[in-house]
């Protein structure tokens, strides 16, 4: 269980995190999404006390992190990739951490099984890969069989298996109760591993849901049309106060009005319709989206020129692909 | 929940089950304490072969420059004060022949920087920090596996060169190895060689990077000394009497030097602890 409350981290001038708050609870993986520089990683170090709070407060398991008797035992964490020393073996390395904490020599050979790192323990960490490195991590981050898990961009550098090893092992340890959150700036990654989603941009709280949530809160959503006197429908759409795409030839996307009217006007007129479909706004657009938008509101950058009109996420990336 | 028995699991994706924290609960760890802290270092400490590069360097120069250093001393050409109290010739031998520590202070200067400076670098002060999240115990850990290392390496040591020394002097002049002045400079170098270590170390907390510490290092240690030396105003004629090479001179002599005995431990002292206890506190208020 993570709660944090109007966390806020500045940097001279600059706000990395801006008045951020969150509850991550038990039981599903909940993933931390957000464009990369959007305060993720200064975050999850604020949680496990590395980087100090401007303001505001976080709590782990009930506590300060700092807080904790046994600190391994309560958080697991991988943050950069190797946060190891080079010359160290991957073994003398959990064994130091292991002794930090009383936690016996068997847990380490456990977890050194347990990420398939077996073979090249006694190696010394600099010569490993950056898949290598980052199974050492997770076996940092489950020595001391911790309640909560927090991996930062832990599939970065993984081969397909990999990616697919993680996804098991984090939704295992899900459902074994355990708090695992996990950060990305891939929405399809956590599309595929998590239930719940903190989504963050420049530092601000841009939701926090779950998955299928999100997905219906995408409102106006396209509806795609294909006819073959496309032009002259798009015509009567536009005077009727909707916003209209030319997709192709034959095919427009229209915004601000139902399927259900589309077919209607469609009908009166006697405009032959071959599809009429509302587009299903997928995650990956919709958290563009709402990215998108946080970019906009505190940078100010240029119009793209994306037609007038309110235009949430899912529509504003079917205008691009047409323009 | 199903209890069953833990396995190793060798193939690619690992089945959840070793991780039945409620159901099948191994004995709870024992929770971090200062000791384990220590026990943690130490391993730390004695798995990095560069560790044992550098004692193995600073042993070898140490007794490389007494031999040196007594061959050209017992040359009858040299100039040397002659007719000390216990030597045939020179004196004092056992001076001369600890003087050749002041390189290896340097490399163990440098040991204790890596000891912090290292896991900056590596990015392993991060899980350092997070096994160990109020810090000042990681201080305490490093401070004191360092001196359980090199207290008896640095006896080791600074014997060796004298023994050596010994032997090269041949009929020039003898060490009194029963003289307890002998031992007490033998004492005085090896709190030469610890303090500049410490010093490394703390200077590690402070700047965080091998390459500054080691900068300072060298700077206070080596060249300082002389480009102050050339200077005549009493307070850096002062200065330059303070620094960790003069103190570590006057103590490892029988013949004493520049600086009271006493004045001489609590200068090195001062070196090695405040610089330490700056970073602690540092490392203390900063992020990591």
């Amino acid at each position: 269980m993570i709660e944090a409350q109007h966390l806020v981290k500045r940097y001279g001038a600059k706000t990395a995190v801006d008045d951020l708050s969150f509850t991550v609870s038990p039981g599903h993986v909940t993933g931390f999404l957000g464009p990369n520089g959007a305060g993720k990683s200064t975050t999850m170090r604020m949680v496990v006390g590395l980087d100090r709070p401007t303001s505001g407060t976080v709590v782990v398991n009930g506590k300060p992190y700092a807080e904790h008797r046994t600190p391994l035992a309560e958080v697991g964490t991988l943050l950069e990739a190797k946060a190891v020393h080079k010359g160290r073996s991957a073994h003398d390395h959990l064994l130091a951490l292991a002794q930090s904490q009383g936690i016996g020599r068997a847990r380490v050979a456990e977890v050194i099984d347990l990420v398939g790192l077996h073979d090249v323990a006694r190696k010394r960490a600099g010569g490993f890969s950056l898949g290598m490195g980052q199974r050492l991590g997770i076996a940092s981050a489950l020595l001391g069989d911790p309640a909560t898990i927090i991996l930062d961009e832990p599939v970065n550098g993984l081969d397909p298996d990999g990616v697919l090893w993680i996804r098991t092992l984090l939704r295992g340890l899900a459902a074994e109760g355990r708090t695992v959150f996990v950060s990305s700036h891939l929405m399809s990654e956590m599309a595929l591993t998590a239930e719940r989603l903190v989504i963050v941009g420049r530092g601000r709280l841009l939701a926090d849901t779950t998955v299928e949530d999100l997905i219906s809160s995408a409102s106006d959503r396209p509806v795609v049309v294909h006819s073959p006197q496309a032009g002259e429908l798009g015509r009567l759409l536009v005077s009727a106060g909707a916003t209209v795409t030319d997709v192709e030839v034959g095919e427009l996307s229209v915004t601000g009005t139902t399927a259900a009217r589309i077919g209607e006007v469609a009908a009166e007129r006697g405009i032959v319709l071959h599809e009429l479909h509302t587009e299903r706004a997928s995650l990956e657009q919709v958290y563009m989206a709402l990215t998108r938008d946080s970019r906009e509101y505190t940078t100010d950058e240029p119009g793209t020129g994306a037609p007038t009109g309110a235009s949430t996420g899912a529509t504003s990336q079917q205008q691009e692909v047409a323009a | 929940m199903s209890t069953q028995t833990s396995g190793t699991v060798a193939d690619a994706v690992p089945s959840p089950r070793e991780h039945h924290r409620h159901a099948a609960p191994r004995s709870a760890p024992a929770g971090a304490s200062l000791s384990r802290a220590v026990l943690s270092e130490w391993t730390k400490l004695r798995s990095l072969r560069s560790t044992w590069w550098t004692l193995v360097i600073a042993l070898g120069l140490a007794v490389g420059f007494a031999a040196l250093l007594a061959a050209v001393v017992s040359n009858p050409d040299a100039q040397q004060p002659q007719g000390g109290p216990g030597a045939n010739g020179l004196a004092d031998p056992v001076g001369i022949a600890l003087a050749s520590s002041t390189f290896s202070t340097l490399v163990l200067g440098v040991l204790g920087a890596l000891v912090v400076a290292g896991e900056y670098a590596t990015g392993s002060i991060s899980s350092s920090l997070m096994a160990l999240p109020r810090r000042w115990p990681l201080v305490v850990a490093k401070v004191s596996v360092l001196l359980a290392l090199l207290v008896p390496f640095a006896l080791v040591l600074s014997t060796a060169c004298l023994w050596v020394a010994g032997l090269v002097y041949g009929d020039a002049a003898t060490i009194d190895w029963a003289s307890s002045d002998t031992w007490l400079a033998v004492l005085g170098n090896c709190a030469y060689l610890v303090a500049v270590a410490l010093l490394g170390m703390g200077l590690g907390l402070l700047f965080r990077t091998t390459a500054a510490a080691i900068t300072v290092l060298a700077a206070v240690v080596f060249v300082a000394p002389p480009l102050l030396g050339l200077v005549t105003w009493d307070w850096v004629v002062a200065i330059n009497d303070h620094l960790p090479g003069a103190a570590g001179t006057s103590l490892a002599s029988t013949t004493g030097g520049t600086l009271s005995s006493l004045d001489a431990w609590l200068t090195l002292l001062g070196w090695a602890a405040v610089p330490v206890l700056a970073g602690a506190l540092v490392l203390q208020r900063r992020d990591a």
